[in-house]
């Protein structure tokens, strides 16, 4: 309690509050702009974030997180264009409710389903993260490599039809971690005589590449050429809901958010799974209703999944120092930044920054009511019509000044200009790129631990067996890569 | 229709980078390259796999049909021409050409507005990090005239 406290004072400093409600302005903003979302947005801010104290620069990067997955549901509902990919089931039923002239209460429950979702998974942070990481203080080196190996064996279990590309991409990764100096002697490994790979490859360049510039090249690679939205936007009224309609939507709200918060906990399973599910199971919960036609069941269901998926993927972060998701491994790279490491340490050294970070997604989605509301009513028309080529001029020089001004170094341009065409052509192949950013995150801490453990256990591969927490890490990993295989095998 | 030109480098690449892989762990300690020996283990099966799986395809996953490659060569080429000319030329001009380059290459036809949008965001980027963030930005010619 005393900890909650503490970090409600430091949400409610007055510049760390208005820095957080002007992320969640940038977050619907963006999120709201098909093309853009996110990651690319935390990665193009987060150099900007430099000069700020560790708990504003948590602030900005948690507003805009919080809010630009529901900004994505705006154009979905209005045009069937989903501004962000975590938004496209919420067109199924969004859009009809358009056509029949009830998009102002479409975005109703939008805002209204992503806040209970978004305060759901706040809760489930703020209860289970503190909880886990206290636990995760008894890690030693076998089971840190153990906890790895589990954040990759579920990504491999969840690719169901790409394992094979998972893999691929994950081993692509830890080849990645491989590049510079050696933990255990410090031997240059595949640095070529190049004093700057001595460091490794850096995390926040490498990912201003993957979402930044891959955006960029992804735009430019129509042949018809860049497509606005040139259509009128149908001018909307968008307001409280009614007591009638809470009640009616407060179960598939409970439903999803619970599916939202699980999937979100599982490193590697994203918003994409959790909306899809959260869909599914309020269609089967409500088989008197043709899903499809302009439900608002099935508009609720997946916007408090997805805005479930947000904080709740912070809990594997926060408290294990694994990321859930690749945006949480932006959270990653601006903790760094500021010297911080993620992990159960950090809740021990630095309680402050800590509960701040549990406690400020609370207060961004509930600010995100108000502010989603009037961002509908008044600014959402007019940000829709905004050109695209110019939204990504702006992107592209924010990356290559971002990149430059992590370490003042024009080698991080050539980062940025080498993973945008990494990230281009992993999309055209359709390789997924949570596994490398994943991969690359945990392959120096993999081997590490790895050779920790080898010198604890004198060369022994039987310290991952003995030790009790460590034979349960292998167990999970085993199975969360085994059952969906062996599910797979028996359909 | 599976096409082979499209379908076949990546796996083939793969292949090729763990073949590298491979080679480079010859030439460095042996203690230091087992964990590099591992993963090239794991890309080459997994990307001679995926060569075999690809292979039986009868449907490209991949279209590069309605792909403009040229205009994603000339991005990526406009900026490494960017990062050489950076630190000689110097941010402020660099990031003006780059800035209406790219944009006008993404297909927006009014020049007043995109130069006019292009100084703005400059001027702005310019201000955030030289002045309040103190990131040296590197001045290139601007030094000169400067003294």
């Amino acid at each position: 309690m005393e900890n909650i406290l503490l970090g409600l004072t430091q949400v409610f400093i007055p510049m760390n509050l208005i820095v957080l409600i002007g992320g969640v302005i940038i977050g619907l903003i963006v999120g709201a702009l098909p093309g853009l979302n996110d990651s690319i947005t935390l990665a193009v801010l987060i150099p900007v974030t430099f000069g700020m104290d560790a708990k504003m620069a948590m602030c900005l990067l948690i507003g805009v997180y919080v809010s630009a997955c529901y900004g994505g549901s705006i154009p979905s509902i209005l045009l069937k264009i989903p501004g962000t990919a975590s938004s496209v089931v919420t067109a199924f039923d969004g859009q009809p409710m358009t056509l029949q002239g009830k998009a102002g209460l479409a975005l109703s429950i939008s805002t209204f389903s992503s806040v209970f979702g978004g305060v759901f998974s706040s809760l489930v942070l703020l209860l289970f993260s503190p909880f886990l990481a206290e636990q995760a203080l008894r890690f030693g080196p076998p089971e840190y490599l153990m906890l790895a190996i589990m954040g990759m064996s579920t990504i491999i279990g969840m690719a169901e039809n790409t394992i094979l590309k998972n893999v691929l991409i994950m081993a692509f990764g830890l080849f990645i971690s491989c590049i510079g100096l050696t933990p255990q002697t410090g031997y240059p490994r595949l640095t070529f005589g190049v004093p700057y790979l001595l460091e490794g490859i850096p995390l926040v360049p490498m990912l201003i590449g993957l979402f930044g510039v891959t955006s960029i090249l992804e735009l430019a690679e129509s042949l018809g050429g860049v497509k606005n939205i040139t259509e009128q936007i149908q001018k909307v009224r968008v307001g409280m809901l009614d007591k009638a309609m809470c009640k009616r939507l407060l179960p598939t709200w409970l439903q999803s958010s619970v599916i939202g918060s699980i999937i979100g906990v599982i490193p590697g399973a994203g918003m994409i799974m959790a909306i899809y599910v959260a869909y599914d199971q309020a269609r089967r919960r409500n088989p008197d209703k043709k899903f499809g036609t302009g439900v608002p069941e099935g508009v609720a269901a997946p916007e408090a999944a997805n805005n479930a998926v947000v904080a709740s993927s912070m809990v594997p972060l926060l408290s294990l120092g694994v990321p859930g998701n690749s945006t949480s491994a932006l959270f990653l790279g601006a903790l760094m930044i500021q010297g911080l490491r993620p992990g159960p340490a950090l809740y021990r050294d630095y309680p402050d920054v800590a509960y701040l970070l549990v406690v400020g997604f609370l207060v961004a989605n509930i600010f995100m009511l108000p502010l989603g509301l009037a961002f509908c009513n008044f600014l959402a028309g007019k940000i829709l019509l905004l050109k695209r080529e110019l939204l990504s001029g702006l992107v592209l020089l924010l990356c290559v000044t971002g990149a430059f001004a992590v370490n003042n170094s024009i080698y991080n341009i050539w980062i940025i200009i080498a993973f945008g065409f990494i990230g281009y052509f992993m999309n055209k192949y359709k390789l997924p790129q949570s596994p490398l950013i994943l991969a690359v995150v945990l392959g120096s801490m993999m081997e590490k631990n790895y050779l920790q453990s080898m010198v604890l256990s004198g060369g022994s591969w039987g310290i991952f067996f003995t030790r009790p927490l460590s034979l349960v890490l292998l167990i999970i990993s085993v199975l969360f890569i085994s059952l969906p295989l062996i599910k797979r095998y028996r359909s | 229709m599976f096409n082979k030109k499209v379908e076949l480098p990546m796996p083939i690449l793969f292949i090729l980078l763990s073949l590298a892989i491979l080679a480079y762990c010859t030439t460095i300690p042996r203690k230091e390259a087992a964990f590099l020996y591992i993963i090239s283990i794991i890309i080459l099966v997994s990307s001679s796999s995926l060569l075999v799986t690809t292979l039986k395809l009868e449907i490209s996953n991949v279209n590069l049909e309605d792909v403009n490659l040229h205009k994603i060569f000339i991005i990526l080429a406009a900026l490494s021409i960017y990062a050489l000319a950076l630190s000689s030329i110097g941010y402020i001009p660099c990031t003006l050409l780059l800035g209406i380059f790219i944009i006008r290459i993404l297909g927006y036809k009014y020049w007043f507005k995109n130069i006019l949008f292009c100084i703005l965001v400059t001027a702005l980027t310019f201000s955030v990090f030289r002045l309040i963030l103190g990131v040296p930005l590197p001045m290139g010619l601007l030094s000169i005239i400067g003294g």
